[in-house]
């Protein structure tokens, strides 16, 4: 059989998208110190949010996936506030950071269920005809997906690298001792990070919900390619994270040609455990 | 009367199971500092394995190809065994790594064994599951007192699990754990080779919650994966922090008390016409639960007992307790 590089071009889409969301998931690991067992829903929300905006209010897609970023960054702003911020300030442990995630995460789906029920839905948009380009069939929606992406990311590489805040992210990130000695404000440096990181991950929630449903259980069913996609690249390394979300999103769509496609999360994590047998600090190195 | 009963002895049962199973997930977390969030796989495989070792070979009409029809003792202790080796596989990634690489790694496996069991038809049966698993003893206990016959058995598991985690607190063994729960540094330090302690406690703690699901195989006598979602792993680390980890009597209580909230809310619905919200408000409240606690009382409602080492020369001077 000659390989098709349609599952190329649909690793290329997924890929882009578990990208955005493994930023927002390294990011936040690398300043909070804690793994965000919650993360998955950021994602759910960010699309329920656009999904309300654009089906329920009748919004244009495109201005209702910008309304959603804002909300999402607020609830996430809220809960970091009400449920983060007092264990932080008592200088509770990372494990009793990621159990209380690991309570939110529970909280959040069933919410979600609860208000907008398990059914899958769709957002109200256009551009699902399929293209022929070079021999690959691609939606107008779907370039759509994977050029927002690629901006995105360029966007945080200047982001991380041209800023005041960027340095001063990485370097609460790299030793945050000594950043605070430094003179940064390292609660600030957590606000924002809270932003950037779930904003990308609501846009990713939006942009993955656009490419297939929208339903309460996405986000969690997605934590395991992202926690693979943040190994993978090395945790708290959003370049790695990059990396890895691409990889990832081929390695899965690839295999649809070789196994059947209910085992997609299955080759994610074996990906993540060979890697972690063979080189456990991420394809990049310890360089975080 | 005989109804009320019937029903106490069946969530009596369910909560004895969800006992070792939060027994299990105490030598791993409440121990030795493990972060298994999947501890559903090791339910599921011994689950599983003990159905398929005692089942009777597959008709042309079924959808599974391998039952062995062993007694049940036989497929209990298969069901053990091959929840300890799913340990080993899944201990050798992640137990030399710091501890949130076997959150990640367990919640992930608890996640692809699941595919596995809807997918695999000629192993599980796939989404129409495996039914009709034998029940032990059934030709000799008489029926009407059958099911008091199982809670025993049941009541018998936990009374062996706790047994072996009180003697984990006062045995060398288990005080080596600890050191790595609390700082594995000193343990190092002290010589101890860390990465086996922890796959040992590893392993023993799969091997619990593999038989509490062999319990439930041959409880529920059917099997089909939407029974092996990631709420059991829930239910088992909100009963274990609500009771105490670190605690075995805690672990017990914390899991009677999740399972008596779940039966409780169970008759909601019709009272007041919330059918359609109560799972989801049920599960929103119990991870509620866990922040509160983990906030306001993170050593739970028993928390664990150190023993001091003036105390502890004293119960060695006495022969112990």
């Amino acid at each position: 059989m000659a390989f098709d590089p349609q599952f190329l071009l649909n690793g290329v889409i997924v890929g882009s998208t578990i990208a955005l969301a493994a930023i927002g998931l390294t990011l936040i690991f690398g300043i909070l110190d804690f793994i965000n067992f919650a993360h998955g829903e950021y994602l759910t929300l960010g699309a329920y949010a656009a999904l309300v905006a654009n089906v329920a209010l009748g919004l244009p897609f495109v201005v209702a996936a910008v309304v959603a970023i804002p909300i999402t960054v607020a609830l996430a702003l809220a809960l970091d506030r009400v449920v983060f911020y007092p264990l932080r300030r008592e200088g509770a442990g990372a494990l009793s950071l990621l159990i209380t995630s690991f309570g939110l995460s529970i909280i959040l789906r069933n919410a979600v269920e609860m208000v907008w029920s398990s059914d899958p839905r769709r957002f109200d948009v256009g551009g699902a005809e399929a293209m022929a380009i070079a021999g690959v069939r691609i939606t107008a929606v779907q370039i759509a997906i994977v050029v927002v992406s690629l901006v995105l990311m360029i966007a945080i590489h200047l982001l991380l690298t041209r800023t005041t805040l960027g340095v001063t992210m990485r370097a609460t990130a790299s030793n945050r001792s000594l950043a605070l000695s430094s003179g940064v404000n390292t609660e600030r440096i957590v606000t924002w990070t809270w932003v950037i990181g779930a904003g990308l991950t609501a846009i990713a929630g939006v942009l993955i919900g656009l490419n297939t449903v929208v339903r309460p259980s996405m986000g969690f069913g997605l934590l395991l390619v992202m926690f693979a996609a943040v190994i993978l690249g090395g945790i708290g390394d959003p370049y790695g994270a990059m990396l890895g979300g691409l990889s990832i999103g081929i390695a899965q769509e690839v295999s649809v040609a070789f196994i059947s496609a209910s085992y997609k999360p299955a080759v994610a994590f074996t990906i993540m455990v060979v890697l972690l047998l063979w080189k456990p600090e991420g394809l990049r190195g310890a360089d975080t | 009367m005989l109804e009320q009963l019937s029903f106490m002895t069946s969530v009596a049962t369910v909560a004895g199971i969800y006992a070792v199973l939060a027994l299990g997930l105490n030598i791993h977390w409440g121990e030795t500092g493990l972060l298994n969030f999947g501890h559903v796989a090791f339910f599921a495989v011994g689950a599983y394995t003990t159905a398929i070792l005692t089942i009777p070979s597959p008709t042309a009409t079924q959808a599974y190809s391998f039952g062995f029809g062993l007694p049940v003792v036989v497929g209990i202790v298969g069901g053990c065994i091959a929840a300890g080796l799913v340990a080993v596989l899944l201990g050798i990634p992640t137990l030399q790594l710091d501890e949130e690489y076997l959150a990640i790694v367990s919640i992930g496996l608890a996640e692809i064994l699941r595919h596995v069991m809807m997918n695999e038809n000629w192993l599980t049966g796939g989404v129409a599951g495996l039914y009709g698993i034998d029940r032990p003893l059934r030709g000799v206990i008489p029926p009407e007192a059958y099911d008091f016959f199982y809670l025993g058995l049941v009541v018998l598991a936990v009374g062996l699990c706790y047994a072996y985690s009180r003697r984990l607190k006062q045995s060398p063994f288990g005080r080596v754990l600890r050191s790595i729960r609390d700082d594995e540094e000193a343990s190092i330090a002290l010589g101890k080779h860390t990465f086996r302690y922890r796959m040992q406690a590893f392993v023993v703690g799969g091997v619990m919650a593999g038989l509490a699901g062999a319990l439930w195989a041959h409880y529920a006598t059917a099997l089909t994966p939407t029974a092996f979602g990631a709420n059991i792993t829930f239910l088992t680390w909100v009963g274990l922090i609500v009771g105490g980890s670190g605690n075995s009597k805690g672990a017990i209580l914390g899991a009677g008390l999740i399972i008596a909230f779940r039966e409780a809310t169970r008759y909601l619905p019709d009272l007041y016409g919330l059918g359609d919200i109560i799972p989801t408000l049920r599960l929103i409240l119990v991870g509620a639960l866990v922040i509160v606690t983990i906030r306001y009382r993170p050593d739970g409602l028993l928390p664990e007992r150190d023993i001091s080492y003036a105390e502890y020369c004293k119960r060695v001077e006495y022969g112990g307790e």
